[in-house]
């Protein structure tokens, strides 16, 4: 546990002693500044025996296998795999749309915003716990904060912060932030991505994430979906208000129910799709279910 | 051209029902908050098309619905036309004659035959240039909206409008000739037209006169009556048999009439009063049948009632229904007038006692003395003879037939009067009186009998004493010159031989005789006569009144209808003839007096509806000021309701010269029926066939142009069927709107 963990409000000592038997891993080979175990990117001398490789000229004779050329005659040079520290970036929507399960304007109870704060609270507690370093983006039509990577406990406590204070914006786009996120970072490692990709660049958005999965970064995605918004609530006549300011619509919910439950499920699967097809984690977390289960799910799942 | 106009302009307001509807029971929106109205847009509009769709459908089917609705109760006359003249050039004067007798009332097809006429009539009365009109609305008496035809035609729809059908009879032919006036009256240079209108009842228009119209006028005749005749059953007639006395049952026939082609068991319910009486029987088709039956009364006085016909399920339900009255009278008290001693047996006043006290006291009530009442009355100057100690002749009676004194407590059955001084109250009681040896009448008592008489008492004169021919002839002649006996009676020649007579020419067919049946003839056989009067044919005498001739052709028996009694008159000395000691005496004296002299007055007279009567009523003038007069439903009349009274010598006469609804019309004295009268729907009324239409055009037109049209026939089931049909597109509506709100998945 880290001393900074208990000033964030996210964070109680239930969480606390929940998420400490929890790791956040990753099949993937990664860039680190430090020796970590995280297996890396780098083969090195030092390490755990990988493989053996034809010896070519020019190479460090220190790594040649001398006992198979005494016994061969052959020259071949010994791999071995570097183990590195992880560099985790936590990026948050934060479109107007996040707010929709608040329980008023003032509150944010209950909203999709709240409930990524939970999770990336959780989260950079339990990257920070295995000496990983953990950074912070606040995103929207705009990069609006971030935090590099690092791996001290005020570090941390400054990205818990930043997790904190985390307001929403009125914006319908996410590629402009992400972009200016992936111009801003300059190593790889892994981007987990908290949004309910209700924005009309959808396209973007992925495109955007498919430069980082270029870079060699692992992406994560955790999309958010409010239980309400997957189906119309019941009832004669709603006037329909858009969180992003987009107007009004009067209608009967049970005129349309079927055609937006269809829209919607056709939004999700087109999300995962997008995902799916760019080589992304993608998960569909609903706010049906507390935050803790649903962070245990995530991370025993990428355990394996 | 609509049965119910008013559907209409209610079917037009109602159509904007379901708009309002719709905008009043619109939700009004709860605001919700959602991330995003990407879907929601894409759905509404999606779906919105949709639902216009819908709700266009949906309004359309509901005001359609509601048209059709309204359709179906106004009822559309598609296939009617109008016969008469349409042409707005030439002045046309149409007289347009609207029967309103009740037979309109009758339903064909649904629907009632004035509703299908009033629209014909309406359109007949629709503005026209150069059209002048007038409007008849006929039953007992024709009753014209103007006196002549006029182009003010708005007021004769609104008179139309409120015309309705009387309980009454078509009385054709003044409505005929009231047109006609009304023609020649007018402009002779003018098309003239009428139209009638009308069910073309066959008892009514069999005999109808066209000649009185002009000969260029053209008769256009519009039936409203259905093709198939309607069934109908109808009560006709309460007759109640003789004379009804309080505490026995009244025995009473009532006629039905089954106007169909089906025999029908009929259950009939007679309520008179308190009392209820079912009565069953089996009519035949197209027939009058007769339910007999008995009826039990209570109290003496005028009873009033209905005769109901249960669950007839027939086309004219108004003649179902007949009001009764009747008059229960008291036990008939008889008075003998006679000089006769009490104690004098036999003669003739003590075999005329004894054979009346055997049909009149079964039923004596407390107080009345009778002919088996005790010594004791008798010797309280009451004229009554112990029946026991008659038996015996040897223990004859101690008192005399002398005058009765005690007013207050003299009303036996059967009481003897001494002829020579008779108590005039004690006569004025008696409901019959017997004459038998009067003796010389002195001219007081044949002021009191002659009275008596023109008031509704009978009178039975026993002639057996040669006096009693005088005592006729003063008789006769104090009677007046209205009144005719059927013979003259005389003595016989003194010193001419004392022949024995028989009985040779008898009515069997009426009373009394009618009573011995296929016995009469062994009955009379037997009878010999001795003494008696002569008699001769009286000039301008009733030889009907003669009901049996002795063998020298003298009357044995006459019955004279004298004012509202009657007077017998039986030709026989009781004492020197043996009929007396015959069976013979008690059947035939009974039924004389129950049948013939005390029969008058149980009967309450019947009027038909809409026509006047005249009804005299027995109450002095003096006590005009305190009667009362009710209609019926026991509704008080006004002076002006209750028509005109006039007092006679003989008592008031009542004329009522408009008798508009069916029901009892009764005349009360301190709260008592005095009198009464019923009027109810005339029998022919319910007969509703209709007469064939070449009847018209070949017996009753008079060389007349006359256009027969027959608009209630295959066109007039059509116009029933357009209802059905819109009724059912109604409904076809209200199915297709549930379809639709099911398709489109509300």
């Amino acid at each position: 546990m880290t001393g900074t963990a208990a000033q964030s409000r996210f964070l109680d000592l239930q969480a606390l002693a929940s998420l400490a038997r929890m790791r956040f891993t990753t099949k993937h080979r990664i860039e680190g500044a430090y020796s970590g175990r995280h297996v890396s990117r780098q083969k090195g001398g030092a390490g755990e025996f990988a493989d053996y490789r034809e010896y070519s000229p020019g190479e460090d004779l220190r790594r040649l296998d001398w006992k198979i050329y005494a016994r061969t005659g052959k020259s071949y040079i010994r791999l071995f795999q570097d183990e590195t520290n992880l560099l985790c970036t936590l990026a948050i929507d934060v479109s107007r749309s996040m707010v929709f399960g608040a329980e008023s304007e003032s509150k944010s109870a209950g909203s999709k915003l709240e409930f990524a704060q939970y999770l990336a609270t959780g989260l950079s507690h339990v990257i920070s716990q295995t000496q990983d370093h953990v950074g912070c983006a606040v995103v929207s039509d705009q990069l609006i904060d971030s935090l590099p990577p690092g791996g001290t406990p005020a570090h941390v406590a400054r990205v818990q912060d930043m997790i904190e204070s985390l307001k929403t914006v009125p914006a319908t786009l996410l590629a402009p932030g992400l972009r200016q996120l992936f111009e801003r970072v300059r190593t790889r490692g892994v981007l987990i991505l908290f949004s309910d990709f209700l924005v009309d660049d959808l396209s973007e958005v992925f495109a955007v994430l498919r430069l980082f999965r270029h870079r060699q970064f692992e992406v994560v995605i955790l999309h958010l979906v409010h239980p309400d918004e997957e189906r119309l609530p019941e009832g004669a006549a709603f006037r329909f208000e858009g969180l992003e300011g987009e107007g009004r619509i009067d209608c009967s919910p049970i005129e349309i129910r079927e055609e937006y439950e269809q829209a919607f499920a056709q939004h999700l699967t087109m999300v995962r799709t997008y995902a799916l097809a760019i080589g992304c984690d993608y998960r569909k977390v609903s706010l049906a279910l507390p935050w803790m289960p649903v962070l245990s799910s995530f991370l025993v799942d990428r355990t394996g | 051209m609509f049965t119910n106009g008013w559907a209409l302009a209610m079917g037009g307001a109602a159509i904007m029902l379901p708009v309002v509807i719709h905008w009043l029971t619109k939700p009004r929106p709860a605001r919700m908050p959602v991330s995003t109205l990407r879907f929601i847009r894409g759905a509404v509009e999606q779906r919105r098309s949709r639902y216009r769709l819908r709700n266009f459908l949906i309004l359309l089917l509901r005001t359609v619905a509601i048209a059709l609705l309204a359709m179906a109760v106004a009822r559309p006359l598609l296939h009617h036309q109008v016969t008469a003249s349409t042409s707005e050039s030439a002045t046309v004067t149409r007289i347009v004659i609207l029967d309103c007798s009740q037979s309109m009332g009758s339903r064909d097809g649904g629907i009632i035959r004035f509703e299908r006429a009033r629209p014909l009539v309406s359109e007949l009365l629709r503005q026209q240039p150069s059209l002048k009109c007038n409007l008849l609305l006929a039953a007992a008496s024709p009753n014209s909206v103007f006196d002549a035809p006029t182009t003010n035609l708005g007021v004769l729809r609104d008179s139309l409008q409120k015309a309705s059908v009387r309980p009454e009879r078509l009385r054709l032919q003044p409505t005929l000739n009231s047109a006609a006036e009304m023609f020649s009256a007018g402009d002779q240079n003018s098309q003239q037209e009428v139209v009638i209108v009308s069910d073309f009842q066959r008892a009514n228009w069999a005999a109808a006169d066209f000649s009185v119209f002009p000969k260029d006028c053209q008769i256009q005749l519009r039936s409203v009556a259905a093709t198939e005749e309607a069934a109908n059953l109808a009560v006709l007639e309460f007759t109640p048999q003789g004379r009804i006395e309080s505490g026995r049952e009244a025995e009473a026939v009532i006629r039905i009439g089954n106007y169909s082609e089906t025999a029908r068991h009929v259950r009939v319910e007679v309520q008179l009063e308190n009392v209820v009486v079912p009565f069953e029987g089996f009519c035949p088709a197209r027939a009058v049948t007769g339910i007999g039956g008995r009826i039990p009364v209570n109290g003496e006085g005028w009873h009033f009632g209905t005769v109901r016909l249960i669950d007839a399920d027939d086309a004219l339900p108004d003649d179902n229904v007949l009001t009764i009255g009747l008059q229960v009278h008291p036990q008939p008290r008889i008075a003998i007038l006679t000089r006769d001693k009490a104690d004098q047996i036999p003669s003739a006043s003590y075999y005329i006692e004894r054979a009346l006290s055997s049909t009149f006291s079964r039923s004596t009530s407390p107080g009345i003395a009778t002919s088996t009442a005790q010594k004791s009355i008798a010797q309280n100057d009451i004229a009554t003879r112990n029946s026991d100690e008659a038996i015996q002749p040897g223990t004859a009676a101690p008192a005399t037939a002398t005058q009765a004194s005690g007013a207050g407590t003299a009303a036996g059955t059967v009481m003897l009067l001494n002829a020579a001084d008779p108590d005039v109250d004690l006569l004025r009681q008696a409901d019959v009186i017997v004459l038998a040896r009067p003796g010389r009448l002195s001219a007081e008592t044949l002021t009191v009998l002659t009275a008596m008489l023109q008031r509704g008492r009978s009178l039975l004169y026993v002639a057996g004493d040669q006096l009693d021919a005088a005592n006729l002839n003063d008789l006769a002649k104090s009677l007046g010159s209205s009144v005719r006996l059927p013979v003259d009676f005389f003595p016989r020649p003194a010193g001419r031989s004392q022949a024995t007579r028989f009985l040779t020419d008898v009515d069997r067919r009426r009373p009394p005789f009618s009573i011995f049946g296929d016995e009469l003839a062994a009955a009379v056989r037997s009878l010999e006569f001795s003494d008696g009067l002569l008699t001769r044919p009286a000039k301008d005498g009733l030889k009907d009144d003669i009901r049996a001739t002795l063998s020298d052709q003298s009357a044995f028996l006459t019955v004279t209808a004298v004012g509202r009694g009657r007077l017998a008159v039986m030709n026989t000395d009781l004492e020197r003839s043996n009929i007396a000691r015959t069976p013979v005496l008690v059947p035939l004296l009974g039924e004389l007096l129950s049948q013939e002299l005390t029969t008058t007055d149980s009967r309450c007279p019947v009027y038909s509806c809409g026509e006047p009567f005249t009804l005299q009523l027995p109450v002095g003038e003096e006590r005009l000021s305190d009667l009362s007069f009710l209609g019926p439903g026991n509704t008080s009349l006004s002076e002006a309701q209750r028509g005109q009274l006039t007092a006679i010598p003989a008592g008031i006469v009542w004329d009522m010269f408009s008798t508009p609804t069916a029901g009892a019309w009764q005349v009360q004295l301190e709260g008592r029926t005095v009198s009464g009268v019923v009027t109810s729907i005339p029998s022919e009324e319910s007969d509703l066939r209709s007469i064939p239409e070449n009847v018209f055009a070949d017996r009753l037109s008079g060389g007349r142009t006359l256009t027969y049209s027959d608009g209630s026939m295959s066109g007039e089931e059509r116009q029933d069927d357009v209802w059905v049909w819109l009724a059912s597109a109604c409904l076809g509506c209200m199915i297709l709107e549930l379809l639709t709100l099911r398709l489109f998945g509300t």
